[in-house]
């Protein structure tokens, strides 16, 4: 199973992101995003299993966590 | 010679040994937090995270409105210039701190916005001085000079009725009085780590209601969107520009859960105690004048005919450390009476035991008698 990446606006949300997944029993990693995809530099996102990638989103959008573009397939 | 340590309003001594431990624990976290995704960058970043998840759940905030910053007083500079907008009219309270008072004043007197001072300890005096301007009030909680602690939950009231931006100082309160931020009304609650939370002297907290929004007095690295010109809007990155100190965090959060477990409340009575304690003593020295409130962790008075300088030097002889003078708070001086020499202010914490207490009343009452002994015959 390949991994997606969230893209998260801050290392503060990135952080609150990987606990809310990790209170769901998703596994999740903080990893750099690079630069390429975003377009603003140093980036940080939030890695998670592909299929969990709605769960999480779900989660994200019911804590207010506000979050970028999902890359897929990293 | 044992230390007796009545200067907490400086800064708490001793600290707790966890909060020693901590912060020699944290070495072995070199990597610079918020700077990378290897793994000493992780676990720096998860212990600043845990840190703001202490204070927010302190203060009933969200964790990602906390921002660290280097003392109470850069958190009260962010705070004030980055909420006051031009043309807007501001009170600050009379028993203000220059932590406070200072960068209120430098944006009064390049004509930016205007100010006038009211008198915490009676609410109609605020009210009256309300402007249709009027868009900040900045309230110190409690005196560091006389414990003097403002109705913050009041005060917090009328700025949520017309629309204010609310600034507390609590570097006196926070760890010793309970702050919940959503009840008061609290727009942005600025303290230092080192006080009465038992933090190492380094890191200062600038609390923040949901959706606030500051101009920055700072800029630089923030670790994310490095190509951006501009400090990210979301908090607590948009305040934080630069390198965290890491080392004063991991402490202050083990400083949090210190105080956590004693309790809050539990502290806050305890300090009364010692301070009634302490005022019983001063208050059978016919010479001495106390100023203001009689409970609280600071206390601070004068003797007739001796100058308090000439009381902090003896008494210090004697293994008693206090501090005199104006106590950067020269507003709370004139309010209080105390203006002409300052004071003599002892500062109390959970640490210290009735017997400092006894120990500093048998202290000053020998400096009294040789000061006496010492006068020349009339």
């Amino acid at each position: 199973m390949s991994d997606c990446v969230v893209a998260m606006q801050s290392r503060t949300a990135a952080e609150r992101a990987r606990r809310t997944a990790a209170l769901a029993r998703i596994d999740a990693e903080i990893v750099s995003i690079d630069p390429s995809f975003t377009k603003r530099g140093c980036s940080v996102g939030v890695k998670v299993r592909c299929d969990k990638i709605d769960t999480l989103t779900e989660l994200l959008d019911k804590k207010k966590i506000s979050y970028g573009d999902i890359i897929g397939r990293y | 010679m044992k230390i007796v340590y009545l200067d907490n309003a400086a800064t708490t001594y001793p600290k707790p040994p966890e909060i020693v431990k901590a912060v020699s624990d944290s070495f072995k976290y070199v990597g610079n937090p918020g700077r990378g995704s290897h793994r000493l960058s992780e676990k720096a970043s998860e212990i600043v995270y845990n840190c703001r998840e202490s204070v927010a759940g302190l203060f009933s905030a969200n964790a990602e409105n906390v921002a660290f910053t280097m003392n109470a007083t850069q958190a009260l500079n962010y705070a004030i210039k980055g909420l006051t907008e031009h043309g807007d009219h501001v009170l600050i309270d009379s028993f203000a701190h220059n932590g406070s008072y200072r960068p209120l004043m430098s944006l009064v007197n390049s004509g930016f916005c205007s100010a006038d001072i009211y008198d915490s300890r009676d609410i109609s005096d605020l009210e009256n001085k309300l402007r249709p301007n009027t868009k900040v009030i900045i309230t110190t909680h409690q005196s560091n000079i006389s414990s003097d602690t403002a109705d913050i939950e009041k005060i917090g009231q009328i700025c949520a009725e017309n629309g204010i931006k609310f600034i507390v100082d609590a570097s006196q309160s926070a760890g010793h009085i309970p702050i919940d931020m959503r009840k008061m009304n609290i727009t942005s609650l600025c303290m230092p780590g080192h006080k009465g939370l038992f933090g190492p002297m380094g890191v200062g907290i600038l609390v923040s209601a949901e959706g606030t929004k500051y101009k920055t007095v700072i800029e630089g690295g923030t670790g994310v969107n490095s190509l951006d010109t501009e400090m990210p809007d979301e908090l607590p990155e948009r305040l934080e520009a630069g390198t965290l100190p890491l080392a004063a965090i991991a402490g202050l959060n083990a400083g949090i859960s210190y105080i956590t477990k004693k309790g809050v409340a539990n502290i806050e009575s305890k300090v009364n105690m010692l301070s009634d304690r302490l005022f019983m003593h001063l208050s059978k020295i016919e010479q001495a004048t106390i100023y203001g409130s009689h409970s609280g962790s600071v206390v601070s008075f004068n003797v007739d005919g001796i100058l308090p300088s000439v009381i902090g030097e003896e008494i210090s002889k004697l293994g008693i450390c206090l501090r005199t003078g104006y106590h950067c708070a020269p507003l709370a001086h004139k309010t209080l009476g105390s203006y002409e020499n300052g004071s003599v202010r002892v500062s109390l914490s959970p640490m210290n035991t009735v017997r400092d207490m006894d120990t500093f009343a048998s202290a000053l009452s020998k400096i009294i008698t040789n000061c006496k002994n010492a006068q020349p015959a009339r």
